[in-house]
């Protein structure tokens, strides 16, 4: 298990390089730069658009900035500054990041609760009543558009007024006491959550239904029931702990999909993520922002590939690595 | 859609706590505040303004974006300039887009020398910055030098220089500020006017070792964030709100020399998608939208009523909307031409841009493209503009048959029967239209366009494509035949400070920018008119200037307008002090003067 985690984590660093490359080729693929938006502003005189591109090294070709970015991530750990706002890029990053994580644990606690116990009961009473309704579910969650559900959720709130419209604070705020505090953020937590967990658990539910089904129809099912095991224990001890082994890996890529997931959600519902800054910033091509949240997204993605790998390992006896 | 008394059971299990701190913590703030208790003495130089109003209270102002610095010299963007240009810092000079006019800000008076080339400026006495320190003299010079040092991208560096050359600043005593020109120039107090005062106090430490740009970014303390506007900055949430409380040390006072600002709290809550910001309106989460989407006029309309708000009709927008012919004669570095010579010699023709103009259907693009509300748009100056529209600019309108008599002139007539036009040489008369994708309604104009083109017997092929794109088609590669864009303009109007469009060597002279030497005899004309509106100190003798330039543009038809959406801002009715602008910030540029009205329906904001 060792040397299996030492060479993933050695992979990772040409992996990381390739990625890092690959965006910051596309990045500078795409017509145009940051400071296009400031040259199409007529009150801004051309010898400040010219002392701002030199100041960004934007008159230069693409592979000085890669060459100049990346010698300072390798030697500085500093993935450089925002154009916009003239800041290393983490120090921007950081509350955000923070914000998106509390959306994507609560949508993913959404995603997971609800799809594998419900995914397990539509499969055990298949084509029951309920294993219809759930399939019902599961195609409109399959169907539904992020920024659709998400406007619908918003209209919801302004008419009922049961919950805010977007944001995550209320403006009194700061006059809250502790535990009130946590209230108001979880008050606007429900909607984003609910868009961005039901979505993703639509096809959990019927991944989880498939595998178990799958694996109820195998012969060592027949031979727990044959020796007469209750039927709670073939399900919850035999079949559903096999059925699980597919969702583990799903588990994986759902940590990587964690900071990348919330861009729509966080747009449409004003949720202070790392996904509105990003997509702002992808927009004004502020290439230092976007390449700090790349980077940091598919480091997530790589370290939750590894985490599904050893959580496999952990659950089923069968795989092993040496 | 007002909910002002929530269902309790819907507040999602919230304890008792949490509604008695919320009705509690409200009901304090809420309470009138009649005696207003000022803890600061009035500065001896403060300006009264002729208002009153109440103090107390919060206003929730809905923006796009977050401010993504509070250094007012290097901001460029409007998120960050909306809350810093104006409310937390002043410059020495104001103005007022209401009535489009200049007034004192921190100096209270000023004299210009005969030749218009040394400015003397009196400061107020006894002006504070909001942390409690005087201001003065100093605090002006350097913020002067930090603008005009090389290594700062400060937004106003070059448009306090004359001829290229920085201006002379020099302290005469702590309050007496004299400006030395090394050649004549016109706007000087409306640039002036824009270069916002930081405190030396704070900040010449960061500047001597180098870190200016990198002060008062979004991640440093509010307390380090000192101005002399109306308003301080006392939190910041990133990606949601930025808090501004009033400023204790203002030197605007009211009427009955009460000190202004009158509301306490000023929050301006970052809203990226406009359809939230809209919900929020309505719900009563905001006080102002700004501006409202012409779709969405009708239902508010009906609403105002109900939801406690005023839909204001500002008239036509500032900003235009036009269409022009690319006229670069050059070629690329392959030797050949940006433009196939056949085509650059139709767009080169003044009949073919003024039956152009004439085959515009105006009132047809306000009616599909623009929801029915709109106004029709000639040349780069629209009525909006008070100080500087020329009505005498002449208008090429809509008539298809005058645009049809002007092509059959040139020698474009349709030779083989297809409907579509040719010229001697059988080349088809047919051309690509592009606009930026992003923008719905110069999409729809564009659409409109075409269809007008096709009625006189041009055959334009409409591509919106990608904003970017555009914008290198333009400036670097100039490959393209016609593109539909607009222009916003600053504040102030003034066309000293766009001279980038009007000359022929600027950067944004869109339909041949950056010329060697002016290409047509009227650009020569005009080159020649800007140097009087950027150099003469008279302004009437500017004024006589642009009209003139006005009138060349509208008879060379360079850019031939189209038709532009009204601009429509909807207020809640307890905000009062309000003189809506059609120069940004529509609503808010007098943020000082605007106070809360309780008796106007109930407090809608939770």
């Amino acid at each position: 298990m060792r040397t299996f985690l030492l060479r993933r984590f050695l992979n990772m660093i040409p992996l990381l390089f390739g990625i890092s490359l690959l965006s910051f080729g596309v990045m500078e693929l795409a017509p145009g730069d940051f400071l296009d938006t400031i040259r199409a502003n007529d009150a801004i005189p051309p010898e400040l658009v010219e002392s701002m591109a030199k100041r960004f090294a934007l008159d230069k070709p693409w592979y000085v900035r890669y060459e100049r970015w990346l010698g300072n991530v390798v030697l500085h750990a500093d993935f450089g500054e925002s154009f916009s706002y003239r800041q290393p890029v983490f120090s921007i990053m950081a509350p955000r990041l923070g914000n998106t994580l509390i959306l994507a644990l609560a949508a993913a606690l959404i995603t997971w609760c609800l799809a594998i116990p419900l995914g397990i009961l539509a499969a055990v009473r298949q084509y029951s009543w309920w294993d219809k309704t759930a399939s019902l579910i599961a195609s409109f969650g399959l169907s539904i558009p992020e920024v659709f559900f998400a406007l619908l959720l918003l209209l919801l709130a302004a008419k009922t007024g049961w919950f805010p419209i977007g944001g995550m604070h209320s403006l009194d705020y700061d006059d809250l006491t502790p535990l009130g505090k946590a209230l108001d953020i979880a008050h606007h937590l429900v909607l984003p959550a609910i868009v961005l967990g039901t979505i993703p658990m639509a096809s959990r539910m019927r991944q989880m239904r498939a595998n178990l089904l799958d694996v109820l129809r195998l012969e060592y099912v027949n031979t727990a029931r044959a020796k007469g095991l209750p039927e709670r224990q073939v399900i919850w001890k035999h079949a559903v702990r096999n059925a699980l082994n597919p969702l583990i890996t799903l588990f994986g890529l759902t940590l990587a999909a964690l900071l990348s997931g919330s861009f729509v959600v966080e747009v449409v519902m004003g949720w202070p993520g790392l996904g509105a800054l990003t997509l702002e910033a992808l927009r004004k091509q502020d290439l230092y922002l976007v390449m700090g949240s790349v980077m940091l997204a598919s480091t997530l993605l790589v370290l939750g590939n590894l985490v599904a790998d050893v959580l496999l390992a952990v659950v089923d006896p069968r795989i092993r690595y040496d | 859609m007002i909910r002002v008394g929530l269902p309790r059971w819907a507040r999602l299990a919230a304890p008792l706590a949490l509604a008695v701190v919320l009705a509690g913590g409200c009901g304090g703030k809420n309470v009138s505040n009649a005696k207003f208790q000022d803890p600061n003495p009035l500065p001896e130089g403060a300006d009264v303004v002729p208002v009153t109003g109440h103090h107390g209270g919060r206003l929730v102002y809905a923006t796009i974006s977050e401010p993504k610095t509070f250094n007012p010299i290097i901001a460029n963007e409007t998120s960050s300039t909306d809350i810093l240009d104006g409310p937390v810092y002043s410059g020495l000079v104001e103005f007022d887009n209401g009535t489009q006019q200049l007034k004192p800000g921190l100096a209270e008076s000023w004299e210009r020398s005969d030749d218009g080339r040394v400015w003397t400026f009196h400061l107020r006495k006894g002006v504070r910055w909001s942390d409690g320190e005087p201001f003065d003299v100093d605090d002006v010079l350097f913020t002067s030098k930090v603008v005009y040092d090389e290594k700062i991208n400060a937004a106003v560096r070059e448009l306090i220089k004359s001829e290229g050359k920085p201006w002379v600043w020099e302290k005469v005593d702590s309050l007496t500020l004299k400006v030395t020109l090394p050649a004549p120039f016109g706007p000087v107090l409306e640039v002036i006017g824009s270069v916002y005062i930081v405190p030396r106090h704070k900040l010449e430490a960061a500047y001597n070792a180098g870190r200016f740009e990198q002060m008062l970014g979004i991640t440093t303390s509010p307390d380090s964030i000192v101005g002399t506007g109306p308003y301080r900055v006392t939190e910041f949430r990133p990606g949601e709100s930025c808090t501004l409380k009033r400023n204790p040390h203002y030197w605007k006072i009211d009427q009955n020399h009460q000190r202004l600002p009158y509301f306490d709290t000023v929050v301006f809550v970052a809203c990226p998608d406009y359809n939230a910001s809209y919900l929020k309106f309505q719900s009563g989460d905001s006080d102002i939208q700004d501006p409202v989407r012409p779709e969405d006029a009708p239902s508010l309309q009906d609403d105002q009523k109900k939801g406690n708000f005023t839909l204001t009709n500002l008239g036509p927008d500032i900003a235009t909307n036009f269409l022009w012919f690319n006229l670069n004669p050059g070629k690329d570095a392959s030797g050949k031409p940006f433009l196939e010579p056949y085509k650059l010699a139709w767009f080169k023709d003044v009949r073919f841009r003024r039956a152009a103009s004439h085959a515009m259907d105006r009132e047809g693009m306000i009616k599909t493209a623009l929801q029915g509300s709109g106004y029709p748009q000639y040349g780069l100056i629209t009525t909006a503009n008070k100080r500087w529209y020329d009505p005498n600019v002449p208008k090429f309108e809509y008539d298809p048959e005058q645009a049809k008599t002007l092509l059959d002139q040139m020698g474009l007539k349709d030779r083989n029967g297809d409907g579509i036009r040719e010229d001697a040489q059988g080349h088809k008369v047919e051309f690509v239209l592009y606009t930026n994708s992003e923008n719905t309604i110069r999409k729809n104009l564009g659409q409109v366009a075409k269809d007008c083109f096709a009625k006189v017997g041009i055959s334009c092929i409409f591509q919106p494509i990608e904003f970017n794109t555009l914008i290198s088609h333009i400036r670097d590669d100039h490959k393209y035949d016609s593109i539909i864009l607009g222009l916003t303009g600053g504040v102030p109007p003034d066309p000293a400070l766009s001279q980038n469009v009007y000359r022929s060597t600027g950067l944004t002279h869109q339909w041949w920018p950056q010329q060697k030497t002016p290409g047509t005899p009227a650009e020569a004309q005009i080159d020649k008119l800007m140097d009087v509106v950027v150099q003469e100190p008279d302004s009437t003798k500017r004024k006589a200037a642009f009209d003139k330039v006005q009138e060349i543009l509208g008879e060379q038809q360079f850019t031939v307008g189209l038709a532009r959406e009204p601009l429509m801002v909807a207020v809640r009715n307890r905000v009062k002090g309000v003189r809506p602008s059609v120069l940004r910030l529509h609503v808010m540029y007098n943020i000082e003067e605007l106070y809360e009205d309780k008796g106007a329906g109930q407090v809608a904001s939770r």
